[in-house]
């Protein structure tokens, strides 16, 4: 798969979600990291997916969350 | 085309049913269904032809021609006048743009009407009556009813999704007449055949709610995904690839179930929405459907990503505090604008 964006992505209850959605797999990693301090909250999980050209989903996801909402 | 040549095709449509619904009985349509990871194409060759010679059943197909088809045995009872029931009615629950406060306050939810609070949706609201161009809507937290503009309110409570055509929600591709998305509608049908055939809508109506919240969460069941970055499976754009097994984000696991929901919406009396919505603990978007059953007008939230595929929609909205955490932005997709001068029974209140 060609990968275009990285979601990062946490869970808590068996509830995921995209946090974030970086251009690069360094500031996905970052960001991760981030979210897990500020989280400080052991019930969550964290990972990063890859996502491919044709997920346009990342329009809705990208909004107001981080870098990717910028512009 | 000639009449020789349809009666072929609807012949050769019965006999691949025929061969699926066995397929279906012993268990072996999940295998039979399994797709490349990489290319979303179907593996099993023989599986491909089967599903390429069943009918496409699209929101459009009616009742009558699954009968045809042969994928249900009879239409439920009543249907036409359960469609036939004004949509928007007193008492009718709504969605409505006002200004909300989402904070938590004891035990009694959040989402409630707030002078103070955000312009945003609430599902607190109720229609009441309706006055010249405007509708009179109850919001709890209000201390007097609220009017709005009937244009609003429509465009936030018409069904809202795919065309019966098919095309593209949030990146996914949906494509009625695709084989295997063929395959996914027609196992539906034939899963739910039996109890469909018992549906009576001149029956007593919580019977009746009940039967079709039962036979919705099995269909919206059959969407298996997992989220993305989680599983093995498919992650391209095609949705009937994505259906059993795929993976996706929030937003394209639900445009998968809801337009697969979409398909059995007619013969079952309901509505989807697409919904964008946003979590209230961390603030993020995240992306479901709403599902409205006709003729109750009872509302349920569908969300396979947090493996939810009916939940009664007051208690989705709750509160995040009680494990209920989203609230609704908007919609996406194709939006049924048009509503007849029958489909609004309100009592007239004077100005």
């Amino acid at each position: 798969m060609i990968v275009v964006r990285y979601a990062v992505c946490s869970a808590r209850e068996r509830k995921p979600v995209t946090r974030l959605v970086c251009e690069s797999r360094g500031e996905a990693e970052r960001e991760l990291e981030r979210l897990r301090r500020q989280d400080n909250d052991p019930e969550s999980e964290y990972w990063l997916a890859e996502l491919g050209p044709e997920c346009e989903a990342w329009r809705h996801l990208g909004r107001d969350t981080g870098p990717s909402a910028k512009g | 085309m000639s009449a020789t040549l349809v009666a072929k095709q609807v012949e050769l449509s019965r006999q691949a049913i025929d061969r699926l619904r066995e397929m279906v009985l012993s268990g072996g349509f999940a295998h039979a269904a399994r797709v490349d990871r990489q290319s979303g194409e179907i593996i099993d060759p023989e599986a491909r032809a089967l599903f390429a010679a069943l009918p496409a059943v699209t929101p459009a197909t009616t009742p009558e021609e699954l009968v045809e088809h042969g994928l249900i045995t009879r239409s439920p009872k009543e249907l036409q006048r359960a469609i036939d029931q004004p949509r928007y009615r007193e008492g009718r629950e709504l969605f409505v743009r006002t200004t909300v406060s989402f904070k938590e306050v004891g035990r009694r939810g959040v989402g409630f009407f707030s002078p103070d609070g955000e312009l945003a949706f609430t599902h607190r609201a109720s229609l009441r009556a309706q006055r010249g161009e405007q509708l009179v809507v109850d919001v709890e937290g209000a201390s007097e009813p609220l009017l709005f503009a009937r244009g609003d309110v429509f465009a936030w409570n018409q069904p809202c999704g795919l065309s019966p055509a098919g095309g593209t929600v949030s990146g996914v591709q949906i494509d009625y007449n695709a084989p295997l998305f063929k395959a996914h509608v027609c196992a539906g049908y034939l899963d739910v055949a039996d109890d469909l055939a018992t549906l009576d809508f001149g029956g007593e109506p919580t019977a009746v709610r009940r039967q079709q919240e039962k036979l919705i969460h099995r269909l919206a069941s059959r969407v298996q995904m997992t989220y993305v970055g989680r599983g093995e499976g498919y992650a391209g754009h095609r949705g009937q690839s994505l259906l059993a097994g795929g993976q996706g984000v929030c937003f394209v696991q639900r445009a998968v179930a809801g337009a697969y929901l979409q398909a059995f919406a007619r013969v079952l009396a309901f509505e989807v929405q697409l919904a964008v919505g946003r979590t209230l603990r961390l603030n993020v978007p995240h992306g479901f459907a709403v599902v409205t059953l006709r003729p109750s007008l009872r509302r349920y939230v569908c969300d396979p990503a947090w493996a939810e595929p009916l939940t009664d929609l007051r208690v989705a909205f709750f509160d995040a505090a009680w494990g209920h955490d989203r609230r609704l932005e908007g919609f996406e997709g194709v939006a049924e604008s048009t509503v007849r001068p029958g489909e609004i029974d309100l009592p007239l209140e004077e100005r």
